[in-house]
């Protein structure tokens, strides 16, 4: 057999099954590979198609989409009948049916178990178990593939799932449930693991791909703490000083303030796009539903709200730290600016209370912004909210992006509907312990001292952070 | 009674059943049934008291004459709207009368370049016969051998080695093309394009018929043609001097010519003779042209005894073939759409929503009787139903629907734990009353077999009138369903009625469930590809 012929061979699996259950969409979700065709119209595969996969381009398993069966009862009378070799039955069938326009689809998806592929044999546990169904596994069984079956529930009925599995138990090695638009990373490594049972020869070949998905899985999420951690450094130091001209303050601030934020959301789109590419989705993009945190301003007040800080939080926080929220004022300025600074600052520490939130919430008041002699200067930023606003923007897309199983294609619901397994209402970081909270000040301030050392240690910590969220994003919906 | 239908109507038919399929969607079959029934029983009964078994050819023809008057029926508020068969219509009798017109223009002026006489040299007959007799008979003959040539046998073009060779590379192109395409399309395009072909393959009967309106066109246009150069001709001889000669660099003689002439001028020689309908040997001679001699030792009696020859040769050989194959082409046309059966699964539908009585169906629903006393209020403002057309209440209505004899099949593996009473009363409920047996349909290939042949044997002892086949829509259709298909329509006749009837995935004990619209959609789609014009898919239960 071709998948064990070598310790180093990539194993071949073909995805078989009746038309429109669901194969394309259960290979999409395996390989990750959001390229494989897909529809709610029978016989969207015409061809059989490989698709490797690729871990650092070392081809680790490949799988092949084949189209249905058509012909499930005559193919099955055929095969009976045939009294040749039996290694020879199934090429002797395709041969046999090779000019038979009808018979095609037959013949071209039991090319790949001729060439000794193991077959994933797919089918909707959601509807009841047809007559057909059981030709088609006495099929497989015929054919002598390895074999195992994975029942892909396209809708949640679970009344028929017991006759599917007392039907598999007589003819597969192995059975999974494998929800082709739900599934994540974990339940992916189980299909792979259960893979290992249909053929002991596979073993061996199998740990490590495994072994391999593992690791490339580790490595994309410590790229993504990177990643992120680069884009806070990138956000939190930010600063811009600019020629100050008397009677035009009020624009250029308005210009500082424009440019930073769109300096903040280019950057977070960015590592964001990054990080979609780790998880290898080209179509799915992360358009955040309009109500969720996500596809709010970065300044605008709604961001603060969800991020369960209300307005009277707000105003508390500026009453405690008019320079924390306020102008900073620079000290070494001349007489008449020290003068002005000092209206400002008082001006914000006691009256914080009287102005209203959405004041406050206004980006000139929010950043450092200062005003020195003949400069204007903005940054870096000296709230750590806003550390705290693209944590829990990154830990949402994360979510969203790990958990879009790649076969699935309703991506106009992922806009109605909102984060997965999230209720767009409060941040990630909100439920943080006092320790984690700890992690991001000393990061915060860190950068904001500049102390190599300093920034060094509590950049490993938030990193480390980071990547326990991560497992817990993924742990979560296990 | 012969039907006879007509292009506009066919059109027009179309239309309004593809109208009708959109209501079907959207508000139901049963909207339909009463409409149907209602024009049944107001416009078209009525005037059945006559004929005690009219055709299905008639009443879908009448059917039709009612909804050409009111085709949005008592929705749409009152709008008229424009029906494709009256566009047709006014279309093409400008086309016909612009071929007329265009035939005759430009026989007026390729005849008024010729027969430009300046005086100085008669006008050369054999030019003028060249160009509007021979060219126009030499067309007919090209095609006339064309046409032999598509009826010649296929067999016989085959064993022509470079006919099979092209033939050979059109199939691979066109295979290469198809795969290529196949490959490519996304399945609902595939299926898309695929239920069209099959609903215009099973048109194929309506097809030829729209292929005469083209035949026409030429004709007319040749008839203006040959009208033109007569008219011309024969204006310039009546208003003006004309002068023909004939002149030859053969060495003809004029006994030679005057023989041909006479040949030419048989089939009018004999009301016409020789002197008046065709030349003399002595005018012949006394009108060749020897251009060294100028014209001027020619008597004007010869020279002016050339034309009653030549639009006797008009009219005989250019107009003549042209009016006798418009009129021969009118005669076949009429006789092929008498013959015309329009065999569809609406025409099926239309039909037995006219002849079924509406059942009372609980508090909402309509019966017989309430629509015929209705009737008469319900239709006046949109139908505008006048005092003879009023409906009587008696037993005058003919019933058309003789009891049918029909075979329902039921997959084995749904036969023993489906109600056959249910299953058969609501198949009568969308296929009309008749005497159904249940049958189950064996999964194994020779027990299929078996059960087609017996078929076939009911079938020719005509104890079967009508197959309809479960189907769970949830289940996508095989190639072995669209084989099995074919070899019940193979044992069954060309014109048997096949309904597929689907129904949706098991509801606790429940079988006969409605479908999903999409399931439905998919079905309908792939049974259109097989263009079968007696193939028809429903969906048993309407969804509530
Ligand atoms: N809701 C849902 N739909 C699914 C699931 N798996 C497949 N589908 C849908 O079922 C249809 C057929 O899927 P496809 O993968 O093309 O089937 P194939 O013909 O077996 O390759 C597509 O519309 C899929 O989106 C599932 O797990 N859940
Ligand atoms: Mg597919």
């Amino acid at each position: 057999m071709k998948n064990a012929a070598t310790p180093h061979s990539v194993p071949e699996f073909a995805i078989i099954g009746h038309p429109n259950e669901g194969k394309s969409s259960v290979l999409s979700t395996l390989a990750e590979d959001d390229s494989v065709r897909v529809s709610p119209f029978p016989g969207e595969t015409v061809v059989c198609q490989t698709f490797p996969v690729r871990i650092d381009d070392r081809e680790v398993i490949r799988f092949i989409d084949t189209p249905g069966f058509q012909n499930p009862r005559d193919t099955l009378e055929w095969l009976r009948a045939y009294n040749g070799p039996p290694e020879k039955m199934v090429s002797a069938f395709r041969a046999a049916h090779a000019h038979k326009p009808n018979f095609h689809d037959d013949c071209e998806l039991l090319g790949p178990v001729e060439a000794g592929a193991g077959v994933i044999f797919v089918v909707d546990g959601s509807r009841p178990v047809r007559q057909v169904d059981l030709a088609e596994m006495e099929i497989l069984r015929l054919t002598g593939a390895p074999r195992m079956a994975v029942i892909n529930s396209k809708e949640d009925d679970a009344a028929y799932l017991s006759q599917w599995q007392n039907e598999f138990r007589k003819n597969f090695n192995s059975v999974r449930l494998f929800n082709s638009s739900r599934a994540n990373y974990r339940q992916r490594i189980e299909l792979l693991e259960s893979l290992k049972s249909i053929d002991q020869r596979l073993e061996p070949v199998l740990r490590r791909v495994v072994q391999a998905f593992e690791e490339d899985w580790e490595q994309r999420n410590i790229r993504s703490a990177a990643i992120l951690i680069d884009l806070f450094k990138g956000v939190l130091t930010y600063h811009r000083t600019v020629p100050y001209k008397a009677g035009e303050e009020e624009k250029l601030r308005r210009q500082l303030q424009e440019r930073f934020q769109t300096h903040v959301a280019g950057q977070e789109q960015e590592a964001h796009a990054s990080i979609r590419r780790l998880f290898k989705h080209n179509i799915f993009n992360l358009e955040l539903p309009p109500h969720s945190i996500l596809a709010e301003d970065l300044f605008s007040e709604r961001t603060w709200e969800f991020l369960g800080l209300g307005k009277t939080q707000l105003i508390v926080a500026g009453a405690l730290g008019g320079a924390a929220l306020g102008v900073g004022i620079d000290a070494a300025t001349i007489g008449a600016s020290f003068g002005a600074a000092s209206v400002i600052g008082g001006l914000l520490g006691a009256g914080a209370t009287a102005l209203k939130a959405d004041d406050l919430l206004s980006g000139a008041r929010l950043l450092g912004m200062q005003l020195g002699g003949e400069q204007l200067r903005l940054g870096p930023v000296n709230n750590i909210q806003l550390l705290y606003i693209l944590l829990d923007r990154a830990l949402i897309f994360y979510a969203h992006v790990i958990n879009w199983a790649h076969g699935r294609r309703d991506y106009e619901s992922a806009a109605r509907h909102g984060a997965a397994g999230h209720d767009g209402k409060e941040g990630y970081t909100t439920n943080w312990s006092r320790e984690e909270r700890r992690v991001c000040e000393r990061f915060f301030t860190a950068i904001r001292h500049g102390k190599e050392l300093e920034i060094e240690d509590s950049t490993v910590a938030l990193h480390q952070l980071l990547l326990e969220q991560f497992e817990q994003i993924a742990g979560a919906r296990t | 009674m012969n039907t006879r239908w007509n292009l506009a109507d066919l059109l027009d038919l179309e239309y309004l059943f593809g109208r009708d399929e959109s209501i079907r969607l959207h508000e139901g079959e049963q909207v339909l049934a009463k409409r149907d029934r209602i024009i049944y029983l107001a416009k078209i009964a009525p005037k059945l008291k006559d004929t005690t078994n009219p055709s299905s050819q008639g009443l879908i023809h009448r059917w039709l004459k009612v909804r050409q008057h009111t085709p949005a029926g008592d929705r749409e508020n009152g709008q008229e709207i424009l029906l494709p068969g009256t566009v047709w219509r006014e279309v093409s009798a400008i086309f016909l009368g612009f071929a007329l017109l265009f035939g005759f223009a430009s026989g007026l002026g390729l005849a008024g370049a010729f027969l430009v006489y300046s005086g100085t040299a008669p006008l050369n007959v054999s030019a003028f016969l060249g160009i509007f007799v021979v060219l126009q008979l030499a067309i007919l003959l090209l095609q006339a051998l064309l046409l032999l040539l598509r009826r010649l046998k296929r067999t016989q073009l085959q064993s022509s080695a470079l006919y099979a060779l092209l033939l050979r590379l059109m199939a691979a192109g066109v295979d290469w093309v198809h795969t290529r395409a196949h490959r490519n399309l996304p399945a609902e395009q595939r299926l898309n394009f695929a239920a069209l072909f099959g609903r215009l393959r099973s048109r194929r009967a309506q097809a030829p018929l729209f292929i005469w309106p083209v035949f026409f066109l030429l004709q007319l246009l040749a008839v203006g043609f040959n009208l033109g150069v007569l008219g011309l001709t024969l204006a310039k001889v009546i208003f003006s001097d004309m002068a023909f000669g004939w002149q030859s660099s053969l060495q003809l003689s004029a006994a030679q010519i005057a023989e041909g002439v006479r040949l030419v001028a048989l089939p009018w020689g004999w009301i016409l003779p020789e002197g008046t309908g065709f030349p003399s040997l002595a005018q012949i001679e006394g009108t060749q042209i020897i251009l060294k001699d100028g014209i001027y030792h020619l008597a004007t009696q010869d020279l002016v005894s050339w034309w009653p020859f030549l639009c006797m040769a008009l009219l005989v050989y250019g107009l003549l073939p042209r009016v006798s194959l418009l009129v021969g082409g009118l005669v076949q046309y009429r006789r092929q759409l008498e013959r015309l059966e329009l065999r569809s699964p609406e025409t099926r539908r239309l039909l037995q929503r006219m002849t079924t009585p509406q059942m009372e169906t609980g508090g909402e629903g309509v019966d017989d009787a309430h629509l015929r006393r209705g009737v008469a209020t319900s239709l006046e403002d949109s139908m505008a139903v006048t005092e003879e057309d009023s409906v009587q209440t008696g037993p005058t209505v003919p019933s058309i629907a003789l009891p049918v004899q029909r075979l329902i099949l039921v997959p084995e593996e749904l036969f023993a734990s489906t109600d056959i009473t249910a299953l058969q009363q609501a198949v009568a409920r969308i296929a009309g009353v008749g005497e159904s047996k249940v049958q189950a349909l064996p999964f194994s290939a020779s027990e299929e077999q078996e059960l087609l042949t017996q078929i076939h044997a009911e079938y020719m002892a005509q104890r079967l009138d009508e197959i309809c086949i479960l189907q769970e829509a949830w289940m996508p259709p095989l190639e072995e369903t669209y084989n099995l298909l074919r070899e019940l329509r193979r044992v069954s006749g060309a014109a048997t009625p096949i309904t597929v009837v689907l129904i949706g995935k098991p509801q606790g004990r429940e079988r006969l469930t409605p479908t999903l619209p999409e399931h439905a959609a998919i079905w309908h789609k792939k049974m259109q590809a097989l263009a079968d014009p007696s193939l028809d898919t429903r969906t048993l239960m309407e969804v509530t």
